[in-house]
């Protein structure tokens, strides 16, 4: 084996006989940049010069080089089993299936998947709040029941489906949330939106609340892949109504109610978790809901007077997401 | 001299040419996340164009054909087996759910590359967030390795990228075995092409030093 660290700087100043002045310490440094082709022409002819009056330097750069030849002709490894029975269950949830009750019987898959995507930036943040209600409520109550029992398989499944949710799918307004995400939040019911629930809401007059009660230990915990039964896809349906509904009065007053509830809720815990990090990190969390909230607040600002404006609705809906996101991610540490 | 464990492992070949002059004095990759996709597996317009309208089981067969590509990503970058196959599951509803934003101007192996890449960053932020701790590149450079290697132990490059520390792993693997540029990989991490550089660096004279062994 070649060790270059025995001779590194060996040739410091020198020069090595062939008109380069390249030490071999400075020779090692650029070794990457040397094979990458990244050198400016002058600087890799006088390392290729290096090179020859250089046998260590040489070797270490054969050996390197053959590194990087190997790296770029690596086989893929085979995968150790067959992934897609668990992608296909994935699948076999409807993503984000929330059309317009007008619409609601979309009955091709071409159709249902342009519907789907066809979403006004109304639709979009009304569906992201429902979704932020739902699944904020969902972490709550894992939250707090983690302190009460620390080991349940079903509890972690439903942690994990949450830790989807914190990664932002349900709430960036692109109508990625995650499958497992939605399936949690179908599974709460539709009482979590009361005011608008038209099938089988109860009128809880907290959809908080009603979010994480109904969970009756988490209802939500149930295999997050699990096909849909015909009781959830009631709730589905009418959590669908309930968001085309809620879609054609959203506005920055009903966002902040939405998100205001979940705030405070997930606030608490968070709060909680704070107290367990070290004080770097926690000075880092503090710094970046400031930074969250002087956004929400610029929102609101500008919002008052504009009211109308989709883009600065959108804006606001989006901070209020990064808020829910990153308390919920407290929440679950 | 080097002992070479690794197939193919010639140390007299030049590298692959794998660059092209995009202006003078600067070279881009040309084969950025792109897959070595069978010619006659190339033949997927059919099944995007299907699985774009909702057709699983043309969906299925883009699986199969990328699968283990996006599989190999995942556990290069991850180094862990069961992490990699629940990366690829995402990587995979994600592709199914953003289909109709797939607008065909770029390879479809190349798309769903650039998804995977972003899902495993993203599940790396959300694992440092879970564990409290932040690592910045330069921290990661000299963090100690993921798995150890122990002196006279053979090990090959696969298990030898896998004891990377993580930071210089997962640029060792975006730009050597996936093509990705230092300008793209600061781009994604949210890093300088400068700090992408050094880690690469780092990245592979921990490879020599851990082949030679």
């Amino acid at each position: 084996m070649t060790d270059h660290n025995q001779h590194d700087g060996r040739n410091d100043g020198r020069n090595d006989g062939a008109g380069s002045n390249l030490d071999c310490e400075v020779a090692s440094a650029q070794l990457s940049e040397y094979l990458d082709g990244q050198l400016s022409p002058s600087d890799a002819a006088a390392y290729t010069r290096h090179l020859a009056s250089c046998a260590v330097c040489a070797t270490l750069e054969r050996e390197l080089r053959a590194v990087v030849s190997s790296a770029r002709s690596l086989p893929a490894p085979p995968m150790p089993r067959d992934l897609w029975p668990e992608i296909a269950a994935r699948l076999e949830t409807p993503v984000l299936s929330l059309p317009l009750a007008s619409q609601a019987t979309a009955d091709t898959p071409a159709a249902s998947r342009g519907q789907r995507f066809a979403r006004s930036w109304q639709f979009m943040a009304a569906a992201a709040a429902l979704l932020v209600t739902l699944s904020a409520g969902v972490t709550w109550s894992i939250a707090q029941r983690s302190t009460d029992s620390a080991t349940d398989p079903a509890l972690v499944a439903t942690n994990d489906t949450e830790g989807d949710a914190a990664n932002g799918n349900a709430t960036n307004g692109n109508a990625s949330a995650s499958t497992a995400d939605l399936g949690a939040a179908r599974r709460i019911d539709a009482q979590a939106v009361p005011p608008v629930a038209t099938t089988e809401g109860t009128g809880a007059a907290n959809p908080t609340f009603a979010a994480s009660s109904s969970t009756g230990g988490i209802a939500g915990a149930a295999p997050a892949t699990a096909a849909p039964t015909p009781g959830t896809r009631a709730a589905g349906r009418s959590t669908d109504v309930a968001t085309a509904q809620l879609a054609s009065n959203i506005d920055a007053a009903s966002l902040e109610t939405i998100y205001g509830r979940e705030i405070a809720m997930l606030r608490t815990v968070a709060e909680s978790q704070l107290g367990l990090l070290d004080s770097s990190t926690v000075n880092v969390v503090r710094r970046n809901l400031d930074i969250i909230d002087e956004a929400i607040r610029e929102c609101r600002t500008a919002l008052a007077d504009d009211p109308n404006s989709g883009f600065l609705l959108d804006q606001l809906g989006r901070a209020y997401d990064r808020k829910v996101d990153l308390l919920r991610r407290l929440a679950l540490l | 001299m080097l002992a070479l464990h690794v197939t193919g492992f010639a140390t007299d070949n030049p590298l692959p040419e794998r660059t092209r002059t995009k202006s003078p004095g600067r070279t881009i990759r040309r084969t950025t996340g792109e897959f070595a996709v069978p010619a006659e597996q190339r033949e997927g317009h059919a099944d995007i164009v299907a699985a774009s309208a909702g057709d699983r089981g043309a969906f299925e067969r883009l699986y199969r054909t990328y699968g283990q590509r996006i599989y190999a990503l995942c556990l290069r970058m991850t180094a862990d087996q069961n992490t990699a196959e629940e990366l690829v599951q995402d990587v995979f509803v994600r592709a199914w759910q953003k289909l109709d934003s797939f607008r065909g101007d770029a390879a479809f192996g190349t798309w769903l590359h650039r998804v995977a890449v972003n899902i495993v960053l993203s599940h790396r932020k959300r694992d440092g967030i879970r564990n409290s701790r932040t690592t910045s590149d330069d921290e990661a450079v000299d963090a100690a390795p993921a798995r150890s290697v122990h002196v006279g132990e053979r090990v090959d490059l696969e298990a030898a990228i896998a004891a990377l520390p993580k930071g210089a792993r997962r640029i060792f693997v975006l730009h050597d075995v996936e093509g990705y540029t230092h300008e793209e990989i600061g781009e994604l991490l949210g890093i300088t092409s400068g700090g992408s550089k050094a880690q690469l660096h780092r990245a592979r004279m921990l490879l020599r030093e851990a082949l030679s062994k």
